[in-house]
């Protein structure tokens, strides 16, 4: 009788072997580090695919009188395009310093509007209501050269040296100093 | 009076589409299928035949589900009605007409948009990992499940069992285990 109540001895609680132990942090490792990196990047931040390559090419018209303007017709000197719209509220508050940035430095660097998913008339009159004229206003038709461009939203400022190549991408409302430094880049001033 | 209020909140959910509908200067009917810039210089010449019709629609419907809006939360192009979706869904129907294959689709928008606007990822470099892992977890678990019941049903393997183990298995193993084996002897004796 007492033979087999001794079978039933306590069991001590189970040790954790080494090689159990080696197999959890293989598993969970991995998926630890992965978690990290994952949530360790701001899902904000947009891939910049074009950065370092050449602008793509567009033919759009203009806002002012419907010409047709390329691409190729503004090279030659350094440009920013901006990718903007009526409808999009930080659109407005960086349009001043686009504006004041084309007084400054439009004989050097070629500033272009490009208006995105837009009405004509809205446009005219929204650049009456924000009195800005200062640059050429294209009109991107069927957001074609926005989708060349790869852009995600509006609004959004590439920075084109004079060789044709995409130098960065701003998204976003850019801010002074931010355009500032980039227009001092491409002006070859740092 | 339960159908009206469906009919309502569907009109309402309809309206930020009819919206949008009126966002946008549109080309004439024939840059439907003009093709945007630089087409040719990014993917080469068109490697298929020109599409037209259904098999233009069916194909462009197909390419659409694999191509991830740019301005929503995990919807593809297809499932998305923003204005963003619906001129990149156009763009995807000139290239197709034109004869563009799925690749050279593909790889005409990853050039603007990054490998962002695919929604399968390449299956190469880091993202393999994902790819991979969860076959490897499924079948290690298997791995696991399949060993540790063989060695709880084979006596000879037992033994290999941690105490914990073995305790359990002749708890459940009335054959085994010599207490259970009195009880029942005792039962049948009717002590």
């Amino acid at each position: 009788m007492s033979d087999a109540y001794d079978d039933l001895a306590p069991v001590p609680p189970p040790k954790l072997s080494g090689k159990a132990l080696g197999i959890g942090l293989a598993v969970v490792l991995p998926l630890l580090a992965l978690l990290a990196f994952g949530f360790g990047r701001d899902p904000h931040v947009m891939d910049k695919p074009l950065v370092g390559k050449e602008a793509p090419s567009f033919s759009l018209p203009r806002l002012a009188d419907g010409q047709q303007v390329q691409l190729a017709d503004l090279t030659g000197k350094p440009m920013v395009l901006n990718f903007w719209a009526t409808w999009c509220v930080p659109c407005a508050q960086e349009h001043p310093n686009l504006v004041e940035a084309a007084r400054r430095w439009g004989n050097d660097v070629q500033f272009v509007g490009i208006v995105y998913q837009d009405k004509n008339e809205a446009v005219e009159a929204w650049l009456d209501r924000h009195g800005g004229r200062a640059y050429p206003t294209l009109i991107d038709v069927n957001a074609k050269a926005a989708i060349a461009y790869g852009v995600y939203g509006v609004p959004e400022t590439y920075f084109v040296g004079a060789d044709g190549v995409i130098v960065d991408k701003h998204v976003g409302p850019i801010p002074w100093p931010v355009l500032q430094d980039q227009v001092a880049k491409l002006r070859g001033e740092s | 009076m339960s159908r009206l209020l469906g009919l309502l909140a569907l009109l309402l959910l309809a309206l930020p589409a009819v919206a949008q509908d009126d966002r946008g200067e549109q080309g004439d009917q024939g840059d439907e299928l003009a093709l945007g810039p630089d087409v040719a210089r990014t993917v080469g010449p068109p490697s298929g035949p020109p599409l037209v019709g259904a098999a233009l629609e069916a194909r462009t419907d197909s390419m659409a589900h694999v191509m991830r809006c740019p301005v929503c939360q995990g919807l593809s192009i297809a499932d998305s009605p923003s204005e963003s979706s619906r001129n990149m869904k156009r763009q995807v129907r000139a290239m197709i007409a034109a004869g563009y294959d799925d690749d050279q689709v593909l790889l005409y928008f990853e050039t603007a948009y990054g490998e962002f606007v695919r929604m399968v990822p390449k299956a190469e470099g880091f993202n393999l990992f994902v790819w991979i892992f969860p076959g490897v977890a499924l079948l290690g678990g298997i791995g696991l499940v399949v060993g540790t019941v063989r060695r709880r049903s084979n006596p000879a393997l037992r033994a290999a069992l941690p105490a914990s183990a073995r305790q359990a298995a002749r708890d459940s193993d009335g054959e085994l285990d010599p207490w259970l084996q009195q009880v029942r002897e005792e039962i049948t004796r009717g002590t």
